[in-house]
């Protein structure tokens, strides 16, 4: 009896505390919200794609050779994405599905909720942009299970899954980018949107180059459609002012740009044999003489401080532009003597051949191109567009709009190095008439007939160099890196340099693929995935891709 | 809280964020609000005090487990409870004479806890300090799912006295299971997060503890008292969180070697990286280097869990105002990672690389396709270690490093004291008592470890999570002997 008056108690003393709401629900925290507002989450989603690809950039820069490094057999420049060895090329993985994923997933659902269709519409749109990445860095990913609540590890879907599923979150964030009704509102998205000020138009404009980018990889296969890239091309960014880029206050370290001086990402790597010989005129022209330069060379790269000097070695004759080779590596004289300066400048700017201001973030402006602190990071570009149209042109035979592709992009590329420039101390923009003596000159075809692959892929990886790091891998990776374009017996890259010494890992000499998915999470934490898609072979990295697979 | 930085003072004397390159101040605030309620009933019998019986329930509400995004009134609460009993056998049973007093008890008791902090049912968004600011993500994410942790603890027992008291027994036999451990593991990034809240584990810890207490010899002139613990634990873990194959804590990975968790395995287990190994189990030899191949999975190689441990305390007081007494522990079994010797090893260091110029071959076959056939070709690569010196990194396995059955008896301390008679201190004022006294503290080891000193751990408290590194010799000194002298008085 008395035990069952105790019992009586409790549970009414249960019932009352189930009053207790005000009490006990204070489990959220007063520092750091649970439901942002959606312009306090788009801004981070889109700022954090600057690091990604600068981080990765230093990887697959290398690999494509965009530069090489100052060590010797540097893990990239001998093709090893091996992250047992090296730990770069892996932030992708962090910040698409770390960093963006919950913040993307919330900004739909709230979105949703609230009749933001242009919030939804962008935040789709970024997610294609996410999975595109990811998958062109390191092949399988984890796509279908991303983000499950309640699960410990994930499986990775095929390549082919995944760009069929970007293509459909693209169609996706069109439909609701397209919509003007519910809450839509330019000045509402402006607040957090970084990259377009709330404009949809443009937004709609980046998807279609996301589209294109997604089916022009598709060459090699049977069933690649040339109409539907141009289409989409046609769709996207129709001049230089729809350019994309992730732009940087450059305050402090996080808000630089990861390519600028301040974060000394980059004072290692430095300019490549074959970009410095597609701008000076040795490769396009057959000679550097002066004349033959290309002008766009003074506004990318950088020459080192003995300009005047005149070596016996013919790369020392094109103005000062060095450049380092893969795994030679680089090693310099003291200061005062001819081999001090002799040395590669680095990226951010003539005679630099140190870096002048690591962990300077009250100058913003030192640098050059898209190296400096403050200067925004390309994602994407017309000339690159206009590459592709040109190439998806010529493959169906449509020389004539093929043609017309190719010198777009080349001219654009070069209002985009003066862009690009604004404000760098010593730059003297290149004028019109300078482009037009280029456009005229024998580095650019004529006309219709004469243009082949070897054209159109050499200007693309000018107007690449420096930031389209994804863009110009799969490039290369469709072309194997050495294909040489039947019609002109000619490699495709003709130029770049043929890589002797490979890494271990990579079982001969076979070129980087991919990346393999990063050791923090996937090595350590999702092992068994890793090894039921072969991951855990330690020549995974040089495995083709599917998309460049016939 | 509120938190405050600024850098580049301009005078570096003074203090104050004033002082700082105004861009460069930055300023962050953190909180930490709980709340708990209990409720506590409790219910207590005897039956003419040789019965007892006794029942407490308890109900807890804690904030912490509250999804802050979708209030559920049941979601703060857990119960648990407990259930007791004891009988004093010897007061209803008529026992023999030499048995003065025997008791039975038997308990059964839930624990039910909440996580360890707040803030980890919902998603929480950080400050950004990215171009336009804004809020990311935390890298650990939260689960609103998450409910609180039980233990069950079983322990039955018998307590026996003998002789009027000069000898006692007691025995314990106990199971405490842990269940929907409360965990954070790391997760794939695909999850979303880097660390997540998860419930899931079962362990269990179930095991026998004995104490003996005893005095031998009773006089005027002279009392022995002998007391002695045993106690035997056994570590199982049942259930993995959510399945996942193995986890570890990353505190405890030190020089190549961590501690595991694996189903049907315990806390207490070692991993590392083995050589590869062809289905008769020989080492597979690189036919180019001559050196072994290694896996890179880690697999469990050792466990630190000891057989027993014992305790022997003795007590002699003579002559009344003399007394020693020595305590002396006893491990037996157990595994320990020698993590010193690897790394003196690996570096050439230790005494054992000294015939470094002799020539040898690594036992085992040739990975040469021939494996896992019946004739394998055995390696004869010779190598000198003294010209290779990938011999002490890539030849070396962790495994080879880890003592096992490791037993000690050693002695924790030895106390000589003299309480000063009574007729001295009488003659003054100031004390009531006094004694002089002698103390060592681990005066001597007597083990089959090789290193300093088998009671080693690779860990500090700082390290959070499971057993840390118990049984981890990394650099450990050993335990300093200790002489101290002291007088004790009373005032």
């Amino acid at each position: 009896m008395k035990k069952s008056i105790h019992i009586f108690c409790l549970v009414m003393l249960a019932a009352g505390m189930a009053g207790c709401k005000k009490y006990l629900d204070i489990n959220s925290d007063p520092a750091s919200p649970n439901v942002p507002s959606l312009p306090a989450l788009l801004s981070p989603t889109q700022a954090v794609m600057s690091r990604t690809l600068g981080f990765d950039g230093r990887a697959t820069g290398a690999f494509i050779q965009f530069w090489s490094n100052t060590g010797v057999q540097e893990t990239n420049d001998i093709h090893n994405a091996n992250q047992g060895g090296s730990g770069t090329g892996n932030q992708g993985w962090r910040d698409v599905y770390q960093v963006q994923g919950p913040s993307i997933n919330l900004i739909i659902q709230e979105g949703t909720k609230n009749e933001q269709w242009d919030y939804v519409g962008v935040a789709f749109a970024l997610r294609a942009w996410g999975f595109q990445h990811l998958t062109d860095m390191h092949s399988d990913i984890v796509f279908r299970q991303a983000w499950e609540p309640n699960r410990v590890y994930f499986d990775y879907d095929n390549q082919e899954t995944v760009y069929r599923g970007i293509d459909s979150i693209c169609r996706r964030a069109l439909s609701f980018l397209n919509r003007t009704d519910g809450k839509v509102n330019q000045t509402q998205l402006a607040r957090g949107d970084i990259m377009f000020q709330g404009n949809r138009e443009r937004w709609i404009r980046f998807v279609y180059g996301l589209m294109a980018r997604n089916y022009h990889r598709l060459t090699n296969k049977a069933d690649y459609k040339a109409d539907s890239v141009i289409k989409y091309v046609d769709l996207s960014l129709a001049s230089n002012a729809d350019n994309v880029s992730i732009p940087h206050s450059a305050t402090r370290n996080d808000d630089s740009s990861p390519l600028g001086p301040a974060r000394d990402n980059f004072s290692v790597r430095r300019q490549s044999r074959f970009i410095v010989q597609l701008l000076d005129g040795t490769i396009l022209r057959g000679s550097a003489a002066p004349a033959n330069r290309d002008p766009r060379i003074r506004g990318m790269l950088s020459v080192s401080p003995d300009t005047s000097f005149i070596s016996p070695n013919m790369t020392e004759m094109n103005g000062g532009y060095r450049f380092l080779l893969p795994s030679v590596g680089y090693s310099i004289g003291t200061a005062g003597t001819p081999a001090f300066r002799r040395a590669t400048a680095t990226v951010w700017g003539d005679s630099a051949i140190a870096n002048p201001a690591i962990n300077n973030f009250s100058d913003r402006t030192i640098g050059k191109f898209v190296f400096r602190n403050n200067a925004a990071l390309p994602i994407m570009s017309y000339s690159e567009m206009q590459f592709i149209k040109a190439e998806a042109a010529l493959r169906k035979g449509d020389r004539v709009t093929a043609y017309t592709a190719y010198i777009n992009g080349i001219s654009a590329h070069f209002d985009f190095v003066n862009l690009n420039n604004v404000g760098v101390a010593n730059f003297l923009p290149i004028s019109t008439t300078e482009r037009n003596r280029y456009l005229a000159s024998a580095a650019v075809k004529q006309n219709a007939a004469a243009l082949n692959l070897t054209d159109i892929m050499q200007q693309k990886f000018i107007a690449n160099w420096g930031w389209n790091f994804i863009e110009q891998w799969s490039d290369m990776r469709r072309f194997h890196y050495y294909d040489v374009d039947p019609a002109t017996g000619l490699p495709v890259f003709n130029g770049f340099q043929t890589i002797t010494i490979f890494s271990a890992f990579n079982g001969g000499p076979n070129m980087a693929y991919r990346v393999w998915p990063t050791n923090f999470s996937e090595f350590d934490w999702n092992r068994e995935a890793l090894r039921k898609i072969g991951a855990l072979n330690t020549n995974y990295h040089t495995l083709e891709m599917w998309f460049s697979q016939p | 809280m509120n938190g405050t930085r600024g850098e580049r003072l301009f005078d570096p004397e003074f203090v104050s964020l004033n002082n700082a390159d105004p861009i460069s101040i930055g300023s962050i605030t953190t909180a930490e609000n709980n709340n708990r309620l209990g409720a506590f009933i409790n219910y207590n019998a005897s039956y003419k005090n040789f019965l007892n019986f006794s029942l407490a329930g308890r109900m807890d509400g804690s904030s912490r487990l509250v999804d802050p995004t979708n209030w559920d009134p049941a979601k703060p609460y857990y119960f648990y409870w407990t259930a007791g009993s004891s009988f004093i056998l010897s007061d209803i049973l008529k026992l023999p004479k030499e048995i003065s007093y025997l008791k039975y008890r038997i308990n059964y008791a839930t624990t039910g806890r909440d996580p360890r902090t707040p803030y980890v049912t919902s998603n929480r968004f950080a400050q950004s300090t990215f171009t336009g600011g804004g809020f990311s993500p935390f890298v650990t994410q939260g689960n609103p799912q998450l409910r609180a942790e039980f233990s069950q603890q079983f322990e039955t027992g018998l307590e026996a006295k003998f002789f009027k008291g000069r000898l006692g027994m007691d025995l314990t036999y106990y199971s405490n299971k842990t269940v929907d451990q409360l965990l954070n593991p790391r997760l794939s990034y695909a999850s979303g997060a880097i660390l997540k809240w998860i419930n899931g584990g079962d362990v269990e810890n179930r095991g026998i503890e004995m104490q003996i207490t005893g005095a031998p010899i009773k006089s005027k002139n002279f009392t022995w008292d002998v007391t002695v613990n045993w106690a035997r634990n056994r570590n199982e873990i049942l259930r993995m969180p959510s399945d996942l194959p193995f986890f570890y804590n990353s505190d405890t990975w030190i020089a190549g070697i961590r501690n595991i968790a694996t189903k049907g395995g315990s806390i207490f287990d070692l991993a590392a990286t083995r050589f590869l190994r062809n289905t008769r189990g020989d080492v597979l030899i690189s036919p180019t280097s001559g050196l072994p191949i290694r896996v890179s999975d880690y697999i469990r190689i050792g466990s630190r869990q000891s057989d027993w441990n014992m305790g022997l305390i003795n007590s002699f007081t003579f002559l009344s105002d003399w007394n020693l007494s020595f305590n002396l522990d006893i491990r037996k079994g157990g595994d320990i990672f020698n993590g010193t010797e690897w790394f003196l090893y690996s570096r050439g260091a230790s005494v054992r690389t000294l015939d470094r110029e002799t020539p040898r071959v690594i036992r085992g076959v040739l990975q040469d396709g021939l494996e896992n056939t019946a004739k394998p070709t055995q390696n004869t690569i010779v190598l000198t270690p003294f010209a290779r010196s990938e011999f002490y990194s890539l030849g070396v396995a962790e495994e080879d490093f880890i003592e096992r059955d490791i037993n000690w008896v050693r002695l924790r301390d030895v106390t000589l004291s003299y309480r000063l008679p009574s007729k001295l201190i009488k003659r003054n004022n100031l004390f009531k008592s006094a004694s002089v006294f002698f103390t060592g503290t681990d005066l001597f080891i007597l083990t089959n470890y090789r290193g300093a000193d088998p009671a080693a751990n690779a860990n500090n408290a700082g390290s959070r999570g499971g057993i840390g590194g118990v049984g981890m010799d990394y650099g450990n000194i050993a335990t300093p002997v200790g002489i101290n002298f002291g007088i004790r008085a009373q005032f």
